[in-house]
């Protein structure tokens, strides 16, 4: 039984001491944000603006050991008007936490450093800080922490004294200024004797209290969402019981005179967190650039970097003629003058570098509007013939870095990235992260399993809902979507969890490693963010991509492009046999490629295979570059939803007259038949009707591009219709043009990056018309890449006259290899197989071919079920033709390779009267274990049937006139939902046969009647009735019934 | 030759169940009801089997105005099948039953000689002597119905499924030696001695079919929680009936016991031929009390089973008794394991 | 220590605090409020909000009471005596 004397709690006793203050506010000085990665209840946003409207001066965000919401919650702050305080609970090694808030900027970065210390000198996942290394903060405010700090969990057990002597530790190390007494109130049982007690123990050490209230949630009713963001975190029901569970719904942002209330027995500790929020400032004031410095002999980069670009000059041009030196005189100007020409040189050693490697790489994006990036060999577009404007990449008026983005080929991409490590130092270099945040699926999952719905249920629940669906949206598409009407969630027991998925829509889970994202540093990362490790293994910024750019840290994309990879192959396998093709060198001029792109005929080329590409291609018949970059520029949602394509179709083909609005105009709008398509052509557009300055109408793409307010829109147009007065263009004739341009400017598309694209497009459509084997061969080796998967390039190439061969253990290597008109499918495709064995096969056989199961299964030793998936697929057919028999015998096989070993009679093998696979069978194994028809493909087994009931093939398609009804089936592919103009749902999908692929355009009311039929799993073809709609040399059918196949279907 | 029939019944009313098993066992002792299911009937030696069954079909719809669907067969197994089986779904197979109806009846009967043929087309997971594994295994191979089964040796086929390759090969032609038990009226087990795949009685190996028989009416009581107070044997032949019996005075369940009382009560003497039939009834049937599992024998004895019962009926009981008595308690129990990782008091932390 | 979950009338102080609690057997002055807090129970099922008192009464006797936020109604929750 406890002993209770109740005298001795007296806990009003410090008031008197500490004094009481007139005027009561509070600031929140212990904050958990959606960062604290399941442990926050309410968005960045939501808190701040709760902050702001309980009339509170500042607010800090402190989450578990990062600073990931550092950025966003600043810029949140500085738009509600409120100083934000940046910090973090840090979690010390001996597990307990202590609340650390930044006074300034250097107090940041001593953070950052404890943070990346935390979390690089121990596992993934288990960041820890060391006493000792608190020494290092500068300027930090350290508050004593939670129920989970060392000193309340000392008090908790009973041992008073350890806790004053802990005190006293912290008290020396961090200084009497910097460490104070966290009191918490969230009313939990034990509050009041733990607060009596730190409030002792701050008044026997001369300590001041500070109040908080370990706030995880914005408003009251966040509550629940608190609470199940928690299980789920924890891996746990609603129904278990588990200390990281909170017990109430306290942890809110309470107000003022809430937080005074409960604080009534120690005003002090409420008001001294007005005294360190007035001592706290925005930790990000400024933006300062950090480039890297790229080191020299000499010292000043731009000398350096002039003789570098004019060298390449030469070589990219023979003579270097006055333009050529104007353009490049006036970027370097404006290079150096920016302080750029180290960023310059840094790119160009990697490039340098990929290619001393022989990595293949091609740079995109606006820095191909770049002369000196040309020359540079950064990137393989000649801005100067194609009239590319150096403003739309960089420009004096804008302090903004420029983004350098570069493709190099998958496999190699990694080689690249260790370099920039090796040059730069780890110190300085870092992966970008980025934030893997709640979607409707993964609510949908993760909430559900909380809420103890079946896992079966809920995946396929989940899995119906379209793939990158926002959780605060699911409502919604239950209404519009027909294969959501029947969803289980109609029912009432999901409403709780449809309510909970809406509010955590966009949440961040967890942190992982951004594509091709890299940051480099001119000083040590840790100033600027904490590290850690990724799940992946690279170390990470805590930030995502948009935060370090707002840091002012430089960041290059160096992605990885499969694409590279396969043109890489190809050009090794046609070089293997006559070495008279160089990639850099083929003609943009080639004749059969602009045919084969004008049929449309594009699976398989970069860029251009996507049904929407193939119609277009049809349509337009390109025969020359500008169509191409046109074309990469067109088929992307603006425009399509700009109603863009069918004008610039009508105006190539010569049907619709071409007009500009003023003579000026011609010059720039003639390549793209007056229609304004590329963001550089209303810089340019800016310039010659306003006589607006490069940095004034890249100003003006921008606000066009991003959409900015109406306010900004219109002040500029203001600006824009000013200055072609000025200039000469009349008022009507400059509004007009005005209005057109921010019609079109917000589908807008860089040119320089459509330009760079289409340079690898073309060369693709080149590989693929001239050496179809190789590049096919080339493809499959590289997948996944690209729209269509193995089997749709594998029919592409047997109408090509290209042979499929199935995998064989004597012949196949790991991959695919071309011989001579045929490509034989490698063992790598056979699912469930490893690598190992695939080296086992490989290498046992160059004694001697395998003669039998048997003597396979000696020598190459893999696993029964790769040795089945082999059989199944047909890799032992030349062995012994009955996959059936071999199945059979397999088991014993084994059997008796390991009662021989010890020294049993071995049993015997079962022998023949085992009936094999039917040839149907056969097909269907194929398919399922390597994803490919070999021989032919599944709907030529079907197609005598399907003659019968008059319908149609793909092939057949072609020749019918527009308008007749048709009945086409095949199995579906890539079904989708582009965005309208109109916004209502048009679904396109591709049937796939034996001849290729049925473009088929289903319409809203279709739709709505059979959408449950395309977008659920399917289990053999669809059948569609409807009619041809030709354009061009395209066909499509029109959907108006669709049903799934089967023999009574008519 | 063992004439078997299955009853498919719909569910239905209690009272209209109890009807249709009685009127069956007007005609056979062996009735054996499986549930909501149906029943199975032994027929063997009780006169003309389609007539018998065409007859319990029009009693039965005359009464309860129901429908019934019944498979006819050698075995257990093809009864069932054939009773589940819907005529049209059979159309495709002629040569192996043949189809009688009556009112409210249909009645499938499967041809002596055809019952391979006859289970062909039944897809492989209605097969009862394959393991789960076995029939991945198989089904991963291609194979889908009973009749693709026999492109395989049966041999090879007892390998993969682990079962003795004779009983496999009997199955697959249909012969499936499994008795129909006489669980009707619930007071009465009725058991029929059979052996070998005709379906008669081998004397020379009496004292075995006798263990076996024993064995299983052991099973049969245990099931039931019950001992016999009442063992009868009927010997039926062309000359009459032979009746032994004996009256226990507590109730016997264990095989041993009831193996020794069965061969005492076999008559010495018998009739040389025409021996048509031989039943065991177990009667005056009475629950065993509860007993703990014989340890020894590594045998369970639904004293557990019993328990677990006992519990529910109190906690039902104590449930109507105190209505959300129960749960408030089992709420204290929760907010008391909650509040002891939070509170000091209650574990052991802050002394005042 | 006995569970209990019996309704009680109590008096409070303007803080709201418990200051005297009204027992079938009699009533009986709160000396001393140990501890307060809430618990949210099991919300899932429904379950309100409840807020609890530990006090020290006369005679040394320690209570646990509860208010349940939704119906403002007292429970005897536990007595330790």
């Amino acid at each position: 039984m406890h002993s209770v004397e109740c005298n001795k709690i007296s806990v009003p006793l410090l008031q008197s001491e500490f004094g009481d203050e007139k005027k009561m506010s509070f600031v929140h000085l212990h904050t958990h944000s959606p960062f604290s990665f399941l442990d926050g209840g309410s968005s960045i946003e939501e808190l701040v603006l709760e902050a702001a409207r309980l009339d509170m001066p500042a607010l800090a965000i402190t989450d578990h050991n990062n600073l990931c919401a550092s950025v966003k919650f600043n810029q949140a702050a500085a738009m509600a008007g409120i100083t934000p305080i940046t910090g973090c609970e840090v979690t010390l090694e001996s597990g307990s936490h202590l609340t650390l808030l930044a006074r300034n900027g250097l107090a940041y970065s001593s953070i950052c450093a404890l943070l990346t210390r935390a979390h690089l000198s121990h596992p993934r996942g288990q960041p820890r800080a060391s006493f000792e290394d608190l020494a290092g903060l500068k300027d930090v405010i350290v508050l004593s922490g939670c129920r989970r700090g060392e000193l309340a969990a000392l008090i908790m057990k009973g041992r008073f004294r350890e806790a004053e002597q802990q005190a006293h530790r912290y008290l020396d190390l961090l200084g009497r200024e910097h460490f104070f007494i966290e009191v918490q109130d969230n009313l939990l049982p034990g509050n009041r004797q733990l607060n009596y007690y730190l409030l002792q123990l701050a008044q026997s050490l001369n300590l001041e209290p500070v109040a908080t209230n370990n706030v995880h949630y914005a408003r009251q009713d966040d509550f629940i969402i608190h609470d199940l963001l928690s299980c789920v975190r924890t891996l746990s029901r609603v129904q278990d019981i588990l200390p990281e569970r909170p017990l109430n719904r306290e942890q809110y942002l309470k107000s003022p005179r809430q937080m005074e209330e409960l604080f009534s027995f120690c005003p002090r500790a409420a008001h001294n967190t007005l005294r360190l929020a007035r001592e706290c400032e925005a930790v990000f004031k400024e933006k300062v650039l950090h480039f890297p410095e790229f080191e020299l002999p000499a010292g000043n980069p731009v000398p350096h970097l002039r003789r570098l670009t004019f060298d390449g000059a030469r070589q990219r041009y023979g003579k270097i003629n006055l333009a050529v030196r104007e353009r490049l005189e006036q970027e370097l100007h404006i290079i150096e003058k920016m302080g750029f020409a180290g960023y310059f040189l840094l790119v160009h050693d990697l490039t340098r570098f990929a290619r001393q490697e022989g990595i293949r790489y091609a740079g995109r994006g606006s820095a191909a509007d770049s002369l000196a990036a040309y020359c540079l060999y950064i990137c393989e577009v000649d801005s100067l013939e194609r009239g590319l404007l150096f403003e739309r990449f960089m420009s004096p008026e804008r302090s903004e870095l420029p983004d350098i983005d570069i493709d190099f080929e998958a496999r190699h991409r990694d080689r690249v990235i260790n370099y920039v490590y090796r040059k730069y130092g780890t110190e300085r270099v870092a992966r970008v992260a980025t934030y893997n945040t709640y979607r409707a699926r993964s609510s949908i999952r993760d909430i559900g399993k909380v809420l103890g719905f079946d896992q079966n249920l809920l995946g396929s629940i989940a899995k119906r809902l379209p793939y990158f669906s926002h959780a605060d949206n699911i409502r919604g598409l239950m209404e519009r979507l027909p294969e959501l009407r029947d969803s289980p969630l109609h029912d009432d027991r999901f409403q709780v969890l449809l309510d909970v998925c809406e509010r955590i829509a966009g949440f961040p889970r967890f942190l992982s490693t951004h594509l091709g994202g890299v940051v480099i540093s001119d000083c040590p990362l840790t100033r600027l963010s904490p590290l850690q490790h990724s799940a992946l293994g690279p170390i990470i910024t805590q930030f995502d991509k948009d935060d370090v750019e707002d840091l002012g840290l430089v960041k290059l994309d160096l992605l990885s492009l499969r694409t590279l990879s396969a043109v890489n192959d190809t050009m090794r396998s046609i070089n293997r046999v006559k070495e008279e093709l160089d990639y850099d060198s083929i003609p943009l001029d080639d004749l059969a490629t602009y045919q084969r792109l004008s049929r449309g005929e594009t699976i398989g080329v970069f860029q251009l295979e996507s049904p929407a590409q193939r119609a277009l291609q049809a349509r337009l018949g390109a025969d020359r570059m500008e169509d191409v970059i046109a074309s990469v520029a067109l088929i992307r949602p603006g425009p399509i939803k700009g109603n863009m394509v069918e004008p610039y179709i009508a105006r190539r083909q010569g049907k619709e007259a071409i007009s500009y609005l003023h003579p000026r105009l011609e010059p720039i709008l003639n390549k793209t038949y007056g229609v304004v398509l590329f963001q550089e052509q209303v810089i340019e557009i800016a310039m010659a009707i306003a006589n607006f300055t490069p940095g004034e109408a890249d100003q003006l793409r921008r606000v066009m591009t991003h959409a900015r307010s109406p306010k900004a829109m219109e002040e500029i147009g203001q600006r824009f219709i000013e200055k072609a007065a000025a200039s000469g263009v009349g008022e009507e004739t400059a509004t007009a043009i005005f209005t057109g341009m921010a019609g079109y400017a917000s589908y807008g598309f860089c040119e320089a990056h459509a330009a760079a694209f289409a340079t690898t497009s073309f060369k693709t459509a080149y590989l693929l018309e001239h050496y179809p084997g190789q590049y096919y061969t080339a493809l499959l080796n590289n997948q996944p890449l690209g729209y269509y998967p193995a089997n749709v390039l594998c029919t592409e190439a047997r109408n090509r006259g290209i042979k499929i061969l199935p995998p064989d253990v004597n012949l196949s290597s790991d991959n695919f290899e071309l011989a001579r008109t045929a490509i034989r499918v490698g063992l790598k495709q056979v699912k469930g197989i490893k690598r190992d064995e695939i080296r086992a096969i490989v290498g046992s056989r160059q004694d001697r071919p395998f003669s039998s199961l048997a003597d396979f299964m000696r020598r190459a030793a893999v696993a029964l079920d790769s040795a089945e998936n082999l059989i199944k697929c047909g890799a032992l057919d030349a062995l012994f033709p009955n996959r059936r028999q071999l199945l059979f015998q397999l088991p014993y096989l084994e059997k008796r390779e390991r009662q021989k070993l010890l020294a049993f009679s071995p049993p015997s093998l079962p022998g023949p009267g085992i009936c094999d696979f039917s040839s149907r069978e056969k097909r269907a194994l194929e398919y399922a274990i390597l994803g490919l028809d070999i021989d032919e493909h599944f709907m030529a087994g079907l197609r005598p049937e399907l003659h019968k009931k008059q319908i149609r093939s793909s092939r057949e398609l072609r020749t019918l006139p527009d308008n007749t009804p048709v009945k086409v089936c095949g199995l579906l592919l890539r079904p989708h939902r582009p965005p309208t103009r109109s916004g209502k749902i048009t679904v396109f999908l591709s049937l796939e046969d034996e001849f290729g692929l049925t473009e088929v355009t289903v319409f809203e009311d279709v739709y709505m009647m059979y959408g449950q039929l395309i977008f659920a799993p399917q289990s053999g073809p669809l059948l569609i009735k409807g009619h041809i709609q030709r354009r061009g040399s395209g066909v499509s059918v029109t959907a108006r019934e669709i049903a799934r196949y089967g023999p009574s279907s008519i | 030759m063992r004439r078997i029939v299955f009853f498919a019944i719909e569910k239905f009313e209690e009272s209209a169940r109890e009807h249709f098993l009685a009127l069956c066992s007007n005609y056979t002792p062996l009735v054996e009801p499986c549930g909501d299911e149906g029943a199975y009937l032994d027929l063997g030696g009780c006169g003309d089997a389609r007539a018998i069954i065409l007859a319990i079909g029009a009693g039965f719809y005359h009464t309860a105005g129901a429908c019934l669907q019944a498979g006819l067969a050698s075995s257990r197994l093809l009864s069932r099948m054939a009773a589940a089986r819907s005529p049209d779904a059979l159309a495709a197979l002629p040569g192996s039953f043949k189809l009688f109806s009556g009112p409210g009846i249909t009645l499938i009967e499967v041809l002596p000689g055809r019952e391979s043929k006859f289970m062909a087309p039944f897809p492989l997971n209605t097969f009862p002597l394959l393991s789960p594994g076995a029939l991945k295994k198989l089904l991963g191979l291609g194979f889908s119905c009973i009749g693709d089964l026999g492109a395989i040796s049966p041999v090879y086929l007892g390998q993969l499924s682990g079962h003795n390759p004779d009983r496999l090969a009997q199955s697959l032609a249909g012969i499936d030696p499994t008795p129909v038990r006489g669980l009707y009226p619930p007071g009465r087990i009725s058991y029929k001695l059979i052996s070998g795949e005709d379906g008669r009685l081998n004397f020379s190996r009496l004292d075995e079919i006798l263990r076996i028989a024993s064995g299983e009416l052991e099973g049969l009581l245990e099931s039931r929680h019950c001992g016999c107070r009442h063992i009868k044997l009927e010997i039926e032949s062309k000359q009459g009936a032979i009746i032994r019996e004996r009256k226990l005075g507590s109730p016997c369940s264990r095989s041993g016991q009831l193996k020794s009382i069965l061969s005492r009560l076999w008559p010495e003497v018998l009739p040389d031929s025409d021996l048509s039939q031989v039943f065991i009834y177990l009667q005056d049937l009475t629950p065993v009390p509860l007993c703990q599992p014989d340890l020894f024998l590594n045998r369970t004895f639904f004293a557990e089973r019993e328990r677990e019962h006992l519990l529910n009926d109190l906690l039902e009981n104590l449930q109507g008794r105190f209505p959300g008595a129960l749960r408030q308690g089992l709420e204290l129990n929760r907010r008391e394991q909650v509040l002891a990782l939070w509170d000091p008091w209650r574990n052991g932390g802050v002394q005042l | 220590m006995k569970p209990l979950y019996r309704r009680l009338n109590v008096k409070r102080l303007p803080n709201g605090e418990p200051a005297k609690l009204y027992l079938p057997d009699g009533s009986i002055e709160v000396a001393q409020v140990l501890e307060c807090w809430c618990d949210a129970g099991c919300w899932w099922e429904g379950e309100s909000e409840k807020l609890f008192y530990r006090l020290y009464c006369q005679e040394g006797r320690v209570f646990e009471i509860f208010q349940d936020r939704q119906n403002a109604q007292w429970f005897l929750y536990k007595v330790y005596d």
